[in-house]
């Protein structure tokens, strides 16, 4: 009897105290939703401190060097020198965007939210990350890209798939975003098959 | 209050389980965004209406002769309403204004504002549709980039490469200037004959 009513009492206000926190994350009210919030973007730095670029040429070299049958490297012309994030950054950026899709139950939807849309969801939003650190004319080194996938990596078994890359300082990353997995491009087991890649 | 104490090492040990599990919630370093706007797809016959993508590249190719560069990167596209179209324009707006405060009205003349756009209205859109409804089609909204050898409104016909948001609207194509506002439908669009590139 004592030990029912104080598990009832428990019950009532934890469920009180979980619900006042969730529907804070999920905006169930002000028609409002929650997104976990990310760091402000952090460049890479060279040898005297300054933001770290590099020009988008090498980094096409560097697709074509692993890739040669690649098709189309996609860029934006305006801007030939890109700017490298900060290894912490990018790890910080991955582990928000698995809490954003883990928070809001994103899943893999055929067609209209699949590879692609996770990939652009991240190359935007990066873009705004940079434009709100004042880097307003410029890139940051992250992009996506299509392969036609022969190995399973990350999960995700043989066949046409988008993945976002990273331009850091050890060179090209590529990334599965459903998941945050990250490998170097030169480790990357569909690496040879490369139809294009993205970096708008 | 006879068989309660709030002294009691459970009541005490529960009541802080309690208010960690209710207050983590709340405190998760998040930040409010307004939701997405309700989706709007148009209906045929009791279905999403709705065009492959193999096809929307002929009809591009058959208005515009020239444009060979057309990424699609979906097989089926929705036909979704203006005004979902415009709705989701607002929200990208606000998204921005909140993500970059301080881009301001200039935000639309940086390098790259409309490809970011579009790839964050796309997202927006594919996310909302893909929350609310089960098709296996994709919301057309994307990047045109095109020659202004003719003039349109206010902006100069002067031959240089200008970036353009498109969408997939109830009346066919739309193109959108952001850095005017003006819209114009696609068939209507006075440089479609000197369109670069699409991507979608």
């Amino acid at each position: 009897m004592k030990f029912t009513k104080l598990a009832c009492l428990t019950l009532v206000l934890g469920t009180v105290l979980l619900f006042t926190g969730v529907e804070m994350v999920l905006g169930g009210e002000n028609d409002k939703v929650m997104l976990p919030r990310l760091i402000d973007f952090q460049a890479a730095t060279d040898s005297i401190g300054n933001p770290l670029r590099v020009d988008i040429l090498s980094v096409e070299k560097e697709f074509r060097s692993v890739s040669p049958g690649m098709g189309k490297f996609y860029y934006n012309k305006e801007i030939p020198m890109i700017i490298v994030p900060a290894k912490g950054w990018l790890r910080e950026l991955l582990r928000v965007s698995q809490v954003f899709f883990r928070q809001e139950n994103v899943k893999w939807h055929a067609e209209s939210w699949d590879c692609d849309n996770y990939s652009m969801f991240v190359s935007a939003g990066v873009t705004l990350k940079l434009w709100d650190a004042g880097y307003t004319n410029s890139r940051c080194g992250l992009g996506w890209m299509v392969v036609d996938g022969k190995h399973e990596w990350a999960g995700i078994g043989p066949g046409r798939h988008a993945l976002v890359f990273a331009v850091t300082s050890e060179g090209i990353k590529v990334i599965e975003p459903q998941t945050g997995m990250m490998t170097a491009l030169d480790s990357y087991p569909n690496k040879e098959y490369i139809v294009k890649a993205v970096l708008l | 209050m006879r068989y309660w104490n709030w002294a009691h090492p459970y009541v005490v040990l529960l009541t802080l389980i309690s208010l960690f599990w209710g207050g983590g919630c709340a405190t998760t370093g998040n930040v409010a965004f307004e939701k997405l706007p309700k989706p709007q797809v148009v209906a045929e016959n009791g279905k999403p209406r709705m065009r492959s993508g193999g096809f929307i590249a002929k009809d591009l190719r058959e208005l515009s002769p020239q444009l060979k560069d057309i990424v699609v990167n979906d097989r089926f596209y929705v036909y979704i309403t203006l005004e979902w179209f415009e709705q989701l324009r607002g929200w990208t707006d606000r998204y921005i204004g909140q993500i970059a405060p301080d881009l301001g009205e200039k935000g639309p003349a940086l390098p790259g504002y409309t490809r970011t756009y579009s790839m964050l209205m796309n997202s927006a859109a594919n996310f909302g549709l893909a929350r609310r409804y089960s098709v296996k089609a994709s919301v057309l909204i994307g990047l045109m980039v095109a020659k202004n050898n003719k003039p349109w409104k206010s902006i100069p016909g002067d031959g240089t490469i200008h970036d353009y948001l498109v969408g997939l609207t109830e009346s066919g194509g739309i193109v959108v200037d952001l850095e005017t506002g003006q819209s114009i439908q696609f068939v209507d669009f006075p440089n479609k004959d000197s369109i670069v590139g699409m991507l979608f």
